[in-house]
């Protein structure tokens, strides 16, 4: 029988085996995050999964102070950020170190979300691991 | 311009609101809207509404229609989140645009406050996140307008001091109306001292959370000649979509604010110069300045120092948010945008009082939903 399923499955199985995938399109070659069901630049639907060097820099970040819930109340204040990867797609992470804009850092899967799953970090240059 | 008038407006007491539910709040507008445009529910041939969180329904148009008495040939709810106003009024003039409905009735309102609490209201409002690419990260909706305001500030050059120069502008609008859930007069010292929410947004960088309803009446323009208010027409309207979520974002610092303006504006035939008095989303203060500065009413950069100048003041070069806004005055969900048509209508028929913009008769609304990602401009005129 014909199932049905977003594109966000290949990204989880990634962090699960400590990579950082996204999607790019096999008709353009435009890189994006794993978030879509087609190429945001052309429409296609031709789209194949790819795994990031993990090297990026930080479009834009905060730190925040009124946190939503309680497992993130435990750790604020705390820092998230939009990192543009190297291959030209956009992925938002909690930050090791003191983030800025510009900033070039390396993403790993070392962070651990509310239900215990690995997620991607971006790591400030010389914060040590 | 559109074969579109709105006809009558309603709106309820803001603020904490004990014994309110949102269908309260959304039926107390509405009989205040009907009463207002001189109409009796038998009247009303399309109804529309939002959203509630706080009292979800599958249906929640059938069973506010059924509260109300309504047996309309059109009736619907929309969802787009700080957008949906805008986009209902538009849909109201497309309705009576293509001769199905007569008098749209559009009802919104949400007890936000006194119905789950600030608490509660975050975490609710978090769920906006992508629970794949944001949620697990911490987001909230204040983090990702930080996020914008971090970037926007980093290239167009605005200051903390530029925002607090807003809100401290709103709360000076707010003062003047004994409605306003905010009237403590605020400087921007206060502002700067505030504790941070989530950098670089402080507490008085961010919106209410109120209990409140608002409602208007949107007519044909033939069918809204004999109604005891002077009709304001919908001269122009327009939308613009480009995501969700704020990962999801193309750009950090341009949005589609701009294209929807200018679509509003070209069916009306006029330009943000026009404009003698402004409603314009103000979740947060950089919400306000980003849109300002992407719809053509000021220059990027500009907006703090022209609210410090005075220049969204009464008098001023764009007197925006006379109510308050979201900021001061209320920000009840879909109702928050409904406040500010409310009070831009209140402005077009002379009906302002002590906070009346002098001969206003064009004016301007612009509601944002998500993370800057639905947008939604009304062009109105006084007739």
């Amino acid at each position: 029988m014909p199932g049905s399923s977003d594109t966000h499955e290949a990204y989880l199985a990634g962090c699960r085996r400590g990579e950082l995938v996204f999607s790019r399109c096999a008709a353009c070659r435009h890189a994006q995050l794993a978030a879509f069901r087609v190429c945001v630049a052309c429409g296609t639907t031709e789209l194949g999964t790819e795994v990031s060097a993990g090297n990026g820099t930080i479009a834009s970040f905060t730190i925040v102070h009124r946190a939503p819930s309680d497992f993130f109340k435990a750790r604020a204040p705390y820092a998230l950020a939009l990192v543009d990867l190297d291959e030209g797609f956009r992925a938002m992470m909690g930050v090791r170190g003191q983030p800025a804009i510009g900033e070039r850092v390396t993403v790993a899967i070392s962070g651990l979300g509310p239900a215990g799953e690995p997620l991607p970090e971006a790591w400030i240059e010389g914060e040590r691991r | 311009m559109l074969n579109a008038a709105i006809t009558g407006i309603g709106d309820t007491p803001v603020g904490r609101v004990p014994g309110s539910t949102a269908t309260s709040l959304n039926a107390d507008a509405a009989l205040a809207a009907l009463r207002d445009a001189g109409l009796r529910p038998s009247d009303i041939d399309g109804f529309l509404c939002a959203y509630s969180i706080t009292h979800p329904h599958l249906m929640m148009a059938s069973v506010l229609s059924e509260l109300l008495g309504l047996k309309p040939n059109f009736c619907a709810a929309v969802q787009a989140g700080g957008a949906s106003a805008g986009i209902l009024v538009m849909q109201a003039a497309a309705l009576v645009e293509a001769g199905i409905c007569r008098h749209v009735l559009i009802a919104t309102g949400d007890n936000r406050l006194t119905g789950m609490g600030r608490d509660q209201a975050v975490a609710t409002l978090a769920n906006v996140g992508h629970p794949v690419y944001e949620r697990p990260f911490g987001i909230s909706v204040p983090a990702a307008y930080a996020l914008v305001a971090q970037r926007y500030m980093h290239d167009h050059g605005t200051t903390l001091e530029d925002l607090a120069h807003v809100a401290v502008a709103h709360r000076r609008h707010a003062a003047r109306n004994p409605l306003a859930q905010m009237r403590e007069s605020i400087t921007v010292e206060d502002v700067m001292a505030s504790r941070t929410i989530s950098s670089p947004l402080r507490l008085l960088d961010c919106c209410l959370i109120s209990d409140g309803g608002a409602a208007i009446v949107v007519s044909a323009r033939d069918a809204a000649r004999d109604l005891r208010q002077p009709p304001v027409a919908v001269l122009g309207a327009g939308q613009h979509h480009t995501h969700e979520h704020i990962v999801a974002s193309r750009s950090l610092t341009k949005f589609g604010c701009t294209q929807s303006a200018a679509q509003a504006f070209g069916q009306a035939g006029l330009k943000p110069s026009d404009i003698d008095v402004a409603g314009v989303y103000d979740s947060f203060t950089i919400t306000l300045v980003v849109q300002l500065e992407s719809i053509g009413f000021f220059e990027k950069g500009e907006t703090g120092p022209a609210a410090a100048a005075g220049d969204l003041d009464l008098g001023g070069r764009l007197p925006c948010n006379t109510h308050g806004g979201l900021l001061s005055y209320a920000h009840s969900g879909a109702s928050g945008g409904m406040f500010h048509i409310i009070e831009v209508i209140r402005q077009l028929r002379g009906q302002a009082g002590d906070r009346q913009v002098t001969d206003a008769e064009t004016g301007f609304v612009h509601t944002d939903g998500g993370i800057l990602s639905a947008h939604c401009s009304l062009v109105l005129g006084a007739t």
